[in-house]
């Protein structure tokens, strides 16, 4: 992945260490929480916790799945609001061509998003384990936490 | 709030209610501009986006809002019954073919795609047209369409309210059953409680029949997904309070509520499409097993109704008639005998209830009552609804085990991974007897029949 670029806020995903995301059990549902040092932060690391729910299948010996870059842009009126389309932007994707996120760049500019998505194609007859219908706004906080942002998400299964 | 709130339960399940905040969903709900009588919840409520699970809501058709949220991301999520004039003695010796047939033959599971591919003017027409296209495409008999709920072709649908991203996502997945919850299920029937209504039904105690439960499938998604953000920005717009973002709302006579109206009655066309599609396969894959036409086998479909949609409808309120839009969001019509909208082979009975339980243990065919007419503005529950994570279901069982599990009690199961299979264990759902009887009790529908589960797919 190349160097987030200057802008306010930039932040990268994809690097080893402590995963700063995890899945939430709900009733009838899934959901993770995502922490960011940074909202951009925050949201790259939102990429690669979706890909935990999702849970892709790992690929196979000697294989090497197909990547292809994604830029994304979108704004929004708040950073909830965004949030949710960001993930929905992601849900899309993977609905209609099949790829899954595997590192993410994201600047913001306000609540505008603009981020360069590394995606990996699914193999053929191959799929996530979940396919979450969308990010819901339902018990949605994006709050200060541990010296950063930590925001937790429902997805509709 | 503006109304009451009436959640239709027993004590045992008022006591579980009180760790769940589906009942601050009802009141939320009870605070959206024009509601009418009160914000209901069906005995199968549990929390959801906005709207709790099992919620109905009435709006004045002038005065009052529209809500995404009171529809739900898998807008005409819904359920058909299949009929045949097989018993359970002919099926059974045959039950793994079958069973092995309709997995091969029916597109399901996560990120699955149909057969048919669609261009964008077929689209349109999907939309426009529902299970009317696919009947004039070969997929099913003319006579369904007189047992879907809306002749399974809604009017007031908008195939330009729906945006390209939506066409997109529904393009190659009609006739696709989904995940999730979404199964396809052979059952018998194991004990007729009316008969007189049954007869009318044309259900009888040994009768194999097919339970179908799917929707509008990422078409119907993005519906939702889309709107639920242009009816937020509606909402501050037009000065409207909500407790809750899901339930994002617009007035119905504004740009913005018929807007999504029309691409809500879109989607559910979608998804009547689809089930009549699926329909198709499944009398396919009979014909095949059983070595005759499905017409031959008695394949006819006994009725079709959507558990998540908003509609107009007439009702009486004080007395006198007044056109109101009635969300439905995880609870089924139940109209009585003598509504128009019954279909005419069923009016002098009143319109059949579907009501699928866990795969493990059972599921009912209720029928439309007077009292829900009064109470409930016509509806009734629609399902068991969860009370365990995913997470938890897993943890209990795994896949295989459960497998195991219901051969024993002689089910079969099909499943696209044994992880989806565990999440949808019948110790994951409500007791779905304890609902119907919570209904049937309350007089808002009548159990006519239970049918036991012989063969389950499952996306």
């Amino acid at each position: 992945m190349p160097e987030g670029k200057a802008g306010r806020g930039g932040g990268r995903a994809g690097g080893g260490g402590q995963k700063p995301y995890g899945l939430l059990e709900h009733t009838a549902d899934i959901g993770m929480w995502v922490w960011g040092q940074d909202p951009a932060a925050l949201f790259a690391h939102a990429a690669l916790g979706l890909r935990e729910i999702l849970a892709p299948p790992p690929p196979a010996p000697g294989w090497r799945p197909l990547e292809e870059q994604r830029l994304v842009e979108l704004r929004a009126p708040d950073w909830e609001a965004l949030l949710v389309d960001w993930l929905n932007e992601l849900l899309y994707l993977l609905d209609t061509e099949r790829l899954v996120p595997a590192a993410a760049a994201v600047e913001l500019e306000g609540t505008a998003l603009r981020a360069r998505v590394r995606m990996e194609a699914l193999p053929p007859g191959q799929a996530p384990r979940r396919e979450p219908k969308a990010a819901t706004f339902h018990g949605l906080t994006i709050t200060p936490e541990s010296g950063g942002l930590c925001a937790r998400v429902i997805f509709d299964v | 709030m503006r109304v009451d709130g009436i959640i239709y339960a027993d004590r045992a399940m008022l006591e579980a209610l009180r760790q769940d905040q589906a009942p601050e969903q009802v009141a939320n709900v009870a605070t959206l501009p024009g509601i009418v009588g009160h914000s209901l919840a069906m005995p199968d409520i549990h929390w959801g986006y906005g709207f709790p699970i099992g919620g109905v809501a009435a709006m004045d058709a002038q005065d009052g809002v529209i809500s995404p949220g009171g529809v739900g991301y898998d807008i005409n999520c819904g359920v058909r019954l299949l009929l045949t004039g097989l018993g359970l003695d002919e099926v059974q010796p045959e039950i793994k073919r079958l069973m092995g047939e309709l997995f091969h033959s029916i597109p399901s599971g996560v990120g699955s795609t149909g057969k048919i591919k669609l261009d964008k003017g077929e689209m349109r027409r999907v939309l426009e047209e529902g299970a009317a296209w696919a009947v004039s495409k070969g997929f099913g008999w003319a006579e369904d369409l007189e047992r879907i709920e809306e002749g399974g072709s809604m009017a007031g649908a908008d195939a330009g309210a729906v945006s390209d991203k939506a066409y997109k996502r529904g393009s190659d997945q009609l006739g696709t059953l989904g995940s999730g919850n979404h199964f396809l299920e052979v059952d018998v029937v194991a004990e007729v409680y009316e008969p007189r209504v049954a007869e009318a039904f044309g259900l009888q105690e040994g009768q194999v029949a097919v339970l179908i439960h799917s929707g509008s499938r990422g078409l119907g998604h993005q519906v939702c997904t889309d709107y639920i953000r242009t009816t937020e920005e509606a909402t501050r717009r037009y000065g409207i309070s909500v407790p809750d973002r899901q339930l994002a709302c617009a007035p119905l006579k504004s740009p913005e509520g018929q807007a999504y109206y029309a691409a809500m009655v879109a989607a559910c066309n979608y998804a009547w499409a689809n089930r009549q599609c699926l329909t198709h396969w499944t009398r396919e894959v009979f014909a095949r097993v059983f070595g005759r036409p499905a017409s031959a086998l008695g394949l006819r479909l006994l009725y079709d109704q959507a558990h998540n949609i908003a509609k107009f409808e007439e009702h009486e309120v004080e007395g006198r008639s007044r056109r109101l839009c009635v969300h439905r969001k995880g609870a089924s019509r139940a109209f009585p005998a003598g509504r128009p909208e019954v279909p005419a082979v069923y009016r002098k009975v009143g319109q059949p209830v579907l009501v699928p339980g866990d795969m493990g243990t059972t599921s009912y065919v209720m029928v439309g009552t007077d009292k829900s007419l009064r109470e409930t503005w016509g509806s009734a529950c629609h399902g068991a609804g969860r009370v365990m994570s995913r997470g938890a279901a897993k943890r209990e069982v795994r896949g295989s085990e459960l497998r195991e599990q219901l051969l024993a009690r002689g089910i079969l199961v099909k499943a696209v991974s044994d992880a989806s299979l565990a999440e949808e264990a019948p110790g994951a759902y409500k007791d779905v007897t304890h609902v119907v009887n919570i209904c049937h009790g309350s007089g808002i529908a009548r159990r006519v029949a239970r049918l036991k589960p012989i063969g389950v797919m499952k996306g």
